[in-house]
């Protein structure tokens, strides 16, 4: 059990440089070869294709032991392609199944033969953790409440951002224990400062948001062994973060945006990611607590 | 409250077939001005009878409307033709004070998170607890608008402790609380107007607490429910409605706040 927990992570944080080391420095290929006889890894993250999904790929990639596994999903075929060549060339011991999908109609049979085909199919080397990063998301209309008036738009909405995570973190974790042997499960929830503060026409992110942190709370009081974190990765510089300060209804909002683009006050997503990686490796926090970049 | 000179009031309540809708609907009746008017939601017709039956007898100088409506279904238009029906449009009479009561809601499925399997019926479950409250609410407000003269706007969510602390097996049921009260902050910052409360009732003697003791998986949380029951501690729909009106009546309450029987 003792080393068996993944190798790599495990290693006494204060005796190493931070992990800010690009993927190809010595630090990293020590690291890496220092583990070669750890089991593999399995890792999901949702909305791989682009911005922190795409980081945390990337950037957990070199962290983990040959064999490891990640499943991308997304959308954008062509955004997973980016990313697998990331990947690959991050850690080429490392197998990045790319997998089109939309989370907001995707049935848990999808979800489940999706999980079996790429991670489940070869027993031969169960996974000593399984961490699975639900990433993606959606602004929404970032219209004033007011002006809601679209059930079909709404039902997609929380389709989305809340119903498809449910669905897939169940379809997970009934795959994991279907497992031989202890696997580390680590649920990580990309939340927000949206889910602690109500932001003016941003209702739709921040009640998802809101619910979602406790539906994580929930999940950390059901299974107290396996390890939840709601991380708010603060204001990143992606795809979204431009339709938030082109697209918010809120003029006092919308300036706030722009002005953070402008002062070059964005947090670049591999930034954030790191910040992350560090927490999970660290594995102090309370099991669904709320953690802000900003505060670590 | 007793205003008995003032223009009418309007109110809305949804679910108010039983429970603590039908609680509103009959503490708050006699409360209102003649002439105002009270438009009560559900889907059971028979449960809207009796609530009109009591409403009318509390107190008989103002209207209640039963409205037949499953509001995981509702459309957009549907609010706006019932409200316009049975409250009036622009061109009425301004009311006094406009109050809507988000009470209509569901346990859900309460089962461990890993069990969740059913896309549809998750989808339904949102649609109904936190999209039809947005729907409605915007519906609601959109009305008020088109009113000349100053109108008190009170939105009230029925919220509950599920909103600020996770029960096993109750996940649907938290995440649409905790959405909800986020979903009622934001109104409370984009309308400063608007008088707006989280309001959590306490542990209730109804059909919803019948599900809670009888189908939650845990049996931790089952196992409390059933002894708030059996030692007289589930609190009649009355007390708690009358310390939800009573609040709103000293109007001291910031808007958007959470605020929970037991602290009132």
């Amino acid at each position: 059990m003792g080393s068996e927990r993944g190798g790599i992570i495990e290693l006494d944080t204060d005796s190493l440089p931070s992990p800010q080391y690009p993927a190809d420095s010595h630090a990293a290929r020590i690291l890496k070869m220092s583990d070669s006889g750890g089991a593999p890894w399995w890792v999901v993250v949702t909305g791989a294709s682009q911005g922190f999904g795409a980081a945390i790929c990337t950037e957990l990639a070199p962290l983990l032991p040959p064999g490891s596994r990640i499943l991308g999903l997304a959308r954008s075929q062509q955004g997973l392609a980016t990313t697998a060549a990331a990947v690959t060339k991050a850690n080429s011991a490392v197998t990045f199944s790319p997998v089109v999908m939309d989370l907001s109609t995707a049935t848990t049979q999808d979800f489940e033969a999706t999980l079996k085909k790429y991670l489940g199919a070869d027993q031969s080397t169960p996974p000593s953790q399984a961490i699975i990063f639900h990433n993606a998301g959606s602004l929404g209309a970032l219209k004033y409440l007011g002006e809601m008036d679209d059930p079909t738009y709404l039902s997609s909405y929380f389709n989305l951002n809340i119903g498809s995570v449910i669905l897939l973190n169940a379809a997970f974790m009934r795959l994991i224990s279907t497992l031989p042997g202890k696997v580390t499960i680590k649920v990580i929830h990309v939340s927000s400062l949206c889910a602690v503060e109500p932001f003016k026409s941003w209702g739709l992110y921040c009640t998802g948001k809101a619910g979602r942190d406790m539906l994580f709370r929930v999940l950390a009081a059901e299974y107290p062994d396996i390890r939840v974190l709601n991380y708010a990765p603060g204001p990143l510089d992606t795809n979204m973060q431009v339709k938030a300060r082109t697209l918010t209804r809120d003029e006092e909002l919308r300036k706030l945006m722009s002005s953070m683009k402008e002062e070059g006050k964005l947090v670049p997503c591999d930034a954030s990611v790191k910040k992350l990686l560090q927490i999970i490796q660290k594995d102090e926090f309370k099991s669904g607590e709320h953690i802000d970049f900003f505060e670590v | 409250m007793s205003d008995s000179g003032g223009a009418p009031w309007w109110v809305v309540v949804t679910g108010a077939s039983q429970g603590f809708g039908a609680a509103i609907c009959t503490e708050l009746a006699p409360l209102l001005p003649p002439g105002s008017r009270m438009l009560g939601l559900a889907r059971s017709q028979q449960g809207l009878a009796t609530t009109a039956a009591a409403v009318t007898k509390a107190n008989p100088a103002i209207t209640f409307s039963p409205v037949v409506m499953d509001l995981a279904t509702a459309k957009a238009m549907d609010y706006e033709a019932t409200l316009k029906d049975h409250l009036g449009t622009g061109q009425s009479t301004p009311p006094g004070q406009a109050l809507l009561f988000h009470n209509a809601g569901s346990l859900g499925t309460v089962k461990y998170l890993r069990e969740m399997d059913d896309a549809t019926r998750l989808s339904t479950y949102f649609d109904l607890n936190i999209s039809s409250v947005i729907l409605l609410n915007a519906a609601f407000m959109r009305l008020i608008s088109t009113l000349s003269g100053k109108v008190i706007v009170k939105v009230i969510n029925v919220s509950s402790l599920c909103a600020l602390e996770p029960f096993k097996s109750w996940g649907l049921y938290c995440t649409g609380k905790a959405g909800r009260d986020m979903l009622f902050k934001v109104l409370a910052v984009e309308d400063p107007g608007v008088r707006v409360l989280n309001y959590a009732p306490g542990p209730l003697d109804t059909g919803m607490q019948v599900h809670a003791r009888t189908m939650t998986q845990d049996d931790d949380i089952r196992k409390t429910f059933t002894s708030m029951k059996e030692e007289g501690k589930l609190l009649s729909c009355q007390s708690s409605v009358k310390k939800l009106l009573q609040f709103l009546e000293k109007d001291e309450f910031k808007s958007g706040d959470h605020v929970d029987f037991f602290e009132v």
